[in-house]
């Protein structure tokens, strides 16, 4: 087999699967191998469903042969955030309290992505209940930033990031609330979509905090991220939050021209608001002078201060996640990491007017950013003010927040983050792209241009391209 | 708007039997929280409410036998 496989697109592996150039059954052999050589260093995986894989890998395969072929995810291996319910499966939430907790049913997103044919590779790590942090008290120990493993690659879909960019399965799912999808994209080198709040069912994904939480595809690229939209994008009566905009074509720009395109850039955030990493600056500078090139409009537009969508969002997304484990941490405190059982207690102690009035305040945010974006298509910042941390330096109590993703929780508008440049340290920088409500596919537009226009996605982790010249070479 | 002692708030909300060694992360947590929520005070107007949405669905009523 071509080791180079673990470097393929979803969109590309796609292609290779239905003329029958790959067989599905090849591909998650090849990835099964690649968890089992790699993920020792990366821990990005908590259960590698094997034998299930397989099995739906020769379903698949069976049904192609058969001229059933059933869209671009078929047969292609996904890794499941292990807070999204699997039927039978255990789903623990990287925590000791669900540690023996499966489920009956899987959740609505899971649903979809095996009807779309979709291979279950496995349920990655995750901040416990997509909250706690990169924690060494936990039963399984935190993933590592394939960049470089003593760095973090961010959460709270952190297994999903770092398996991604190493090559171990070509498409994630994972959720993001606080940013928890375009965090761990931003420093692991891929692209993460958090979709319009609403767009992809939640149904069978452990709540942290229902009015912010949204489930989103992690891949390689822009491209991949319209692909699993495609499938995942549909209205589920059994999530309250779920809306049906009708039709979308999340690919129809992927490839597009940008010529006339309106951005905003938000530069008070990045350059006022939150101090950034010169490289970062930079970075942003280079992608915005090359979208200009292309014939992008550029203009610079101000929102409410960075710090008042932060506070809000914290304020809400704290009261909500600890209402859903208020009783858990009363009965079992100690069945929790200390990172998650000091953020989720950080709720009780706030007052349910500060909490309406985040909402009020919310109400107010969404109509001024609705007005700017009349005269702009897209927004967009930088998707972190730096590279990754380090790992076990935890960066959510205190201090500046290392992310500007929360804007896009309160607004609740599609939100990607791409890789649009690299470090001296050779270490991953992300542009964010924010759109209008249900816009997915113009974000998802501008993301494709950016990763092209930049030439970043040719360049992976070197422990990832060490893994495959060593794989060549034992060929040879 | 009275200030209450830390010590009291987790007392109130029964958080006081905790782990002493969760206390100074979530003082610093809860401080962050306070600050969050002054920023955030001020006044809004009747006329912005309702800003939370409580949404009814017309019922499907079983037909008439």
């Amino acid at each position: 087999m071509d080791t180079e496989l673990h470097f393929h697109s979803i969109a590309a592996l796609s292609r290779l699967i239905r003329t029958r150039q790959l067989s599905p059954v090849e591909l998650t052999r090849a990835c099964i191998a690649r968890v089992k050589a790699l993920d020792g260093q990366l821990d990005s995986f908590i259960l590698l469903l094997e034998a299930a894989a397989l099995a739906e890998a020769q379903q698949a395969e069976a049904e192609i042969a058969a001229g059933k072929w059933r869209g671009p995810l078929h047969g292609i291996p996904i890794g499941l955030k292990d807070i999204y319910n699997t039927a039978g499966i255990a789903t623990t939430g990287h925590s000791a309290l669900f540690r023996d907790h499966v489920p009956q049913e899987d959740a609505t997103s899971v649903r979809l992505l095996r009807e779309a044919g979709a291979v279950m590779l496995g349920k990655l790590a995750t901040w416990e209940f997509a909250i706690g942090g990169s924690s060494f008290d936990l039963p399984w120990p935190p993933a590592r930033n394939p960049w470089d493993t003593a760095l973090d690659p961010s959460g709270s879909s952190s297994g999903s990031g770092a398996a991604v960019a190493a090559g171990l399965v070509p498409g994630a799912m994972g959720s993001d609330t606080g940013g928890s999808i375009r965090g761990p994209a931003a420093w692991c080198g891929i692209a993460g979509l958090k979709p319009t709040y609403g767009l992809i069912s939640r149904r069978g994904i452990l709540p942290l905090s229902f009015s912010l939480d949204h489930a989103g595809p992690m891949c390689w690229t822009a491209e991949d991220c319209a692909l699993m939209m495609q499938a995942l994008a549909q209205h589920d009566p059994l999530d309250p939050g779920s809306t049906d905009p009708g039709p979308i074509d999340f690919s129809a720009g992927i490839g597009g021209s940008i010529a006339g395109l309106r951005i905003g850039v938000v530069r008070h955030f990045f350059e006022t608001d939150v101090a950034c990493e010169p490289e970062v600056l930079a970075a942003t500078e280079a992608t915005l002078q090359a979208l200009q090139a292309e014939g992008a409009v550029l203009r610079t537009v101000s929102l409410a201060p960075f710090g008042e969508y932060n506070a809000l969002c914290s304020l809400v997304s704290r009261s909500e996640s600890y209402a859903i484990h208020e009783n858990f941490l009363r009965e079992s405190p100690e069945l929790y990491g200390e990172y998650g059982r000091v953020r989720l207690m950080g709720g009780a102690l706030v007052r349910a007017a500060d909490y309406i009035n985040a909402q009020r305040q919310r109400a107010r945010l969404v109509a001024e950013a609705a007005a700017v974006m009349r005269d702009v298509d897209v927004l967009v910042f930088p998707t972190s003010r730096q590279t990754a941390g380090k790992l076990g330096e935890d960066s959510m109590i205190g201090g500046p927040q290392p992310f500007f993703n929360r804007a896009f929780n309160v607004l609740g508008g599609p939100a990607l983050a791409v890789c649009n440049g690299f470090s001296s340290a050779g270490l991953p920088i992300s542009l964010q792209i924010g759109g209008r409500p249900f816009e997915d596919a113009l974000v998802l537009k501008l993301g494709d241009a950016v990763e092209r226009i930049m030439a970043t996605r040719g360049r992976r982790p070197a422990m990832a391209v060490e893994a495959v010249a060593a794989e060549q070479g034992a060929a040879a | 708007m009275s200030v209450i002692p830390f010590a009291e708030r987790l007392r109130a909300r029964q958080l006081d039997r905790f782990p002493e060694a969760d206390r100074a992360d979530l003082e610093r947590l809860v401080q962050a929280g306070d600050e969050a929520a002054a920023r955030i005070r001020g006044s809004y107007s009747y006329l912005e409410e309702p800003s939370n949405v409580f949404r009814l669905v017309p019922a499907k009523k079983a037909p008439q036998p």
